[in-house]
């Protein structure tokens, strides 16, 4: 049986369920196992517990597939690990209850007699409140006697403290520089809690991790390196530029440069460093794939000078929307009454509870975007597009996102949606199940893509029109590539840059739902045809051509 | 060449190979590489440049689709500044998509990795310690292939994310450094221009100053017509005379000194009382309410230049009771109180000329100019039989005036026929116009 390897390099602690990367990759292991391909599954010690997750919560069968990682995990990493899990420990040992029940006892001791004292100054009778007064007093004044008498220096030091620190805390700025660096103090300790994945700011973290990776990733292409037996390596991202080291074939897949669309939004967050990075990962392949002939054309030929044969493009299949609806429970009753189920169940949890205030989502219109927040998706002109149609309008429908607007990258879309009153109508809900993700898409009245760029043709089109949803995206190559009925486009295409061709074009798809929606169905149909195990098969043969190539080179 | 010149020729190069090799239509258009152009407006003018940066969009449209090369035209302006349905119908009408923009600031690290995504050349910024690029909520504008802005009113370097050209109506500060406040350095506007692609001017009299004033080399400064609206009769629909219940004459003006307020002032006042002048004043455009004394003082006030011709009102009951300061009027208004003026009183000292004496003609209103080279060049492109007067001697004005009050019936018959007027609107020139941009935003990305 042949062997053929896949080479996964994610940072540690990094949640896989988040990106579509990780469910891409979910449906290529599968489709890979059916074409009874033995699989190799190459990573860093580290991540392996996440793939194993990402990969069980898929359903994808592991049974038969190799996994190839490191030994274990760099000291740092583990220690790291530790004290999350001790941290955790101990919130958990708080909230179990001793400690808790001791304070709780404790307070409600103090809470008494300070009341018992209350009374004392609150009576009519002089004896009573002179003996309050000495209670109160007596124990604070006996432990300033015992002290001075017994440890003099206690008490010097004391009087010291007063007079250089009472100028201080009454001093306002002083008081506020010391209270900003105790701040900060905290702040920067309570770093160290936070995953991995977190310590993007930290100059010496960053350091740190750049030169585990470096050694992790060494000892992982020289284990990848010694297997002569694997006839050839597919990297599913352009972010791991280490697997330039891997002397078998290797075949890299481009989903998009993003950055070439849209570089001014990227400056301010990717370095030139991970620009070269993924352009060493470009160069470093034997064999590229991409998703559209927009990608293989206008960012790999024209960008980096890649020569086109040596990228295929190879397209993804529909993503089963509908799984969720074949499960028990939900089988026997239509899609619409299931996904209603589904959203109150999993809405009775809390999620979304500040936007929607009571608001039974499956009981509203709304419009859905399935998107994580980045600059190029243009969420922003999507929400001034629906603020129209709400407001000027006056068409009754809620704007549902599955980006997370509270995310400190989102600041600019948050303060927009405030300034606007909007945050009852438009909704965030991030890091929401498959499922759900399946129930909202069936619930909404119209699926909207307002993006700028995108690898290949977006999953939004299948992912609406498997659970009879019509959908408007907009009008870039990716789409038209695909959308090539001139009808078709007319009515389901919109100029991204324009909110008002975006509000006139979800207005009238609003109105004339069930046309769209029969209108797109050949398509529908049509790109329902590939499955999974053919976008495997291409790319096993990808693959395999590659490794000719490169042995006839 | 510049190293900024290197990078915009470069990413010009880039640009050009990318659109005709997507478009494979190169043939199709003529040739023509452009699919987008950005028409961008610095900041929020009201007036001559508005109006300029609204005739330069429609003419793009309309020339690129009659030369068989429909370009998509953007028109870009200052995000929070008009009421886009009554300051752009006309744009949108044509067909113009309209982009609201804020300016955002990019320090020089920035810059360089934006540059560095699109292209491998490391240009040398030193000229770019912070530059702008227009933000507009979606991708900076950079789904344009050109950046065409009107005015030069940028006050740091344009990011030279895409090539720009610009449209330079006039370099008043030249003559008259008081309309700038006091220790105002136009450096970044000039610096900008010479950075830029080309330069077009309307009058020879600015294209001059382009080159002596600013710098621009003068094979990058381009005359090109100066087209006039034939569409007044539609807009001046449902307008009311504003001003004025007697028998008036038109002062179109704005708050910059520029328009010689304080000459045209004591000519007034000569007029009434020496002349017995029997018309009134009505005083319209941008910010002339300042001049209304009974407008509460506030901070712009403090421009010496108003406070001077407040104070000048204020030492004249004849002023105060005869001149009507009306402020920016509605455009219907503004049209109707054009036509029922006796006649328009331009008074200017230097400037590119300025369209209220064309809209004058169409309206049948005969005017009366101060005598500068770049009214006179349009008195003669356009045949509008102006009369003059001597911006720097209120006596011989005030006669100008008087004899303009008494001669107005007579000078209306020397006026050009609406038919003559037609032949210099934009529509008719669209063509040309385009031909001329099309050509030289594409000259500079073949030249590489």
């Amino acid at each position: 049986m042949r062997k053929l390897g896949i080479f996964l390099a994610y940072a540690p602690e990094q949640s896989l369920s988040e990106h579509g990367l990780g469910r891409l990759l979910a449906m290529l292991i599968h489709g890979m196992k059916q074409r009874e391909v033995s699989l190799v599954l190459g990573m860093p010690h580290w991540c392996e517990r996440e793939v194993r997750k990402l990969l069980s919560d898929l359903d994808v069968d592991t049974l038969g597939v190799e996994w190839l990682t490191t030994s274990k995990d760099p000291v740092l990493l583990r220690m790291h690990k530790s004290l999350l899990a001790w941290r955790r420990r101990r919130r958990r040992t708080r909230r179990a209850g001793f400690v808790r029940s001791v304070v709780a006892s404790v307070r409600s001791i103090v809470l008494r007699i300070g009341k018992v004292f209350e009374a004392g100054l609150a009576t009519s009778s002089i004896v009573l409140f002179a003996m309050t007064i000495v209670a109160i007093t007596t124990p604070p004044l006996a432990i300033v006697w015992y002290v001075a008498r017994s440890e003099p220096a206690v008490i010097g030091a004391a009087i010291v403290i007063v007079l250089i620190g009472g100028p201080a805390i009454c001093n306002r700025r002083l008081r506020k520089a010391l209270l900003a660096r105790l701040i900060h103090l905290r702040r920067s300790a309570a770093r160290v809690f936070r995953p991995a994945r977190e310590f993007k700011s930290v100059t010496l973290a960053q350091r740190m991790y750049a030169q585990m990776r470096d050694q992790e990733m060494g000892r992982l292409l020289a284990k990848v390196n010694r297997r002569g037996d694997i006839e050839a390596w597919l990297i599913p991202t352009i972010f791991w530029p280490e697997a330039a080291g891997i002397k078998a074939s290797k075949t890299v897949v481009v989903p998009d440069v993003v950055m070439i669309d849209a570089p001014v939004h990227f400056a301010e967050h990717v370095s030139l460093a991970t620009f070269g990075d993924l352009r060493k990962s470009i160069v470093g392949a034997d064999h590229l794939i991409c998703y559209s002939e927009h990608v293989r054309q206008a960012h790999l030929v024209r960008r980096f000078g890649i020569e086109e044969s040596r990228i295929s493009v190879i397209e993804h299949a529909p993503v089963d929307t509908r799984e969720p609806f074949r499960r028990p429970l939900y089988c026997s009753i239509p899609v619409a009454e299931a996904s209603a189920h589904m959203l109150r169940e999993f809405f009775e949890g809390g999620t979304g509870a500040n936007q929607l205030r009571g608001v039974d989502l499956a009981d509203v219109p709304f419009l859905f975007y399935a998107s994580q927040i980045r600059p190029h998706k243009n969420i922003l002109t999507l929400i001034k597009a629906y603020e129209t149609l709400l407001r000027r309008d006056l068409v009754d429908a809620k704007l549902v996102l599955t980006g997370d607007l509270f995310a400190p990258e989102a600041s600019k879309l948050l303060s927009y949606v405030h300034s606007q009153r909007l945050q009852y109508d438009v909704i965030s809900l991030p890091r929401i199940p498959s499922r759900i993700l399946s129930a909202l898409f069936a619930r909404s009245r119209l699926a909207v893509c307002p993006t700028l760029s995108e690898g290949g043709l977006p999953f939004t089109f299948t992912e609406a029109l498997n659970v009879d949803t019509p959908v408007i995206m907009s009008r870039i190559p990716v789409v038209v590539e695909k959308v090539t009925d001139p009808d078709l486009a007319a009515a389901m295409l919109f100029d991204p840059y324009d909110a008002g061709d975006l509000c006139a074009r979800m207005r009238w798809a609003l109105d004339n739902r069930q046309s769209l929606l029969a209108m797109q169905r050949p398509l529908f149909a049509e790109l329902s045809k590939r499955t999974w195990n053919d976008v495997a098969s291409d790319y096993i043969a990808v693959m395999s051509s590659a490794r000719r190539d490169r042995a006839n080179a | 060449m510049t190293h900024a010149g290197a990078i915009r020729r470069t990413f010009a190069d880039r640009l050009f190979a990318f659109v005709v090799d997507r478009s494979g239509e190169a043939g199709l258009r003529g040739g023509s590489p452009l699919r987008k152009i950005a028409v961008l407006l610095p900041i929020a003018y009201r007036g001559g440049s508005l109006r300029g940066f609204k005739t330069i969009a429609k003419m793009l449209r309309k020339g690129s689709m009659a030369a068989g090369e429909p370009v998509e035209i953007v028109a870009a302006f200052p995000a929070s500044s008009y009421d886009e349905r009554q300051d752009f119908t006309d744009l949108t009408e044509a067909g113009i998509p309209l982009r609201p923009f804020a300016w955002k600031f990019l320090d020089r690290a920035t810059l360089a990795r934006a540059l560095g995504f699109v292209s491998d050349e490391r240009p040398a910024l030193s000229e770019f310690p912070e530059s702008i690029v227009p933000d507009d909520g979606i991708n900076n504008l950079l789904d344009c292939d050109f950046w065409l802005v009107v005015s030069d009113r940028l006050r740091h370097p344009l990011a030279p994310l895409r090539p720009a050209g610009f449209m330079i109506y006039d370099y008043i500060q030249r003559m008259r450094p008081d309309v700038f406040t006091s220790g105002f350095d136009d450096g970044p506007f000039v610096s900008n221009v010479r950075r830029g692609e080309f330069v077009l001017c309307t009058t020879p009299f600015t294209a001059d100053a382009a080159v002596a004033y600013a710098g621009v080399p003068r094979s990058r400064v381009h005359l090109v017509d100066m087209e006039i609206e034939t569409d007044l009769d539609d807009r001046s629909e449902g307008g009311q005379v504003q001003g004025s219940k007697r028998p008036y004459m038109l002062w179109p003006c704005n708050s910059s000194p520029h328009k010689n307020q304080l000459a045209a002032l004591d000519a007034l006042e000569i007029y009434f009382t020496r002349h017995s002048g029997a018309l009134d004043v009505v005083c319209s455009g941008a910010n002339t309410d300042w001049f209304d004394l009974r407008a509460p003082p506030i901070a712009e006030h403090d421009y010496p230049a108003i406070e001077a011709v407040r104070h000048r009102i204020a030492r004249s009951p004849l002023l105060r009771k005869r001149v009507h300061m009306v402020g920016e009027l509605l455009e219907a208004d503004y049209f109707a109180t054009l036509a029922g003026a006796r006649f328009l009183f331009h008074p200017a000292l230097v400037d590119n000329g300025t369209f209220a004496v064309t809209e004058a003609a169409w309206f049948e209103v005969p005017s009366l100019s101060h005598d500068y080279p770049a009214i006179r060049w349009m008195d003669e492109r356009f045949g509008l039989a102006l009369a003059w007067c001597d911006a720097r001697d209120p006596l011989q004005t005030a006669g100008a005036l008087a004899e303009m009050e008494r001669v107005a019936p007579l000078r209306k018959t020397l006026l050009p026929s609406r038919d003559m007027l037609r032949r210099h609107g934009w529509a008719n020139h669209s063509t040309e116009f385009w031909k001329t941009v099309s050509g030289l935003m594409s000259r500079s990305k073949r030249a590489a």
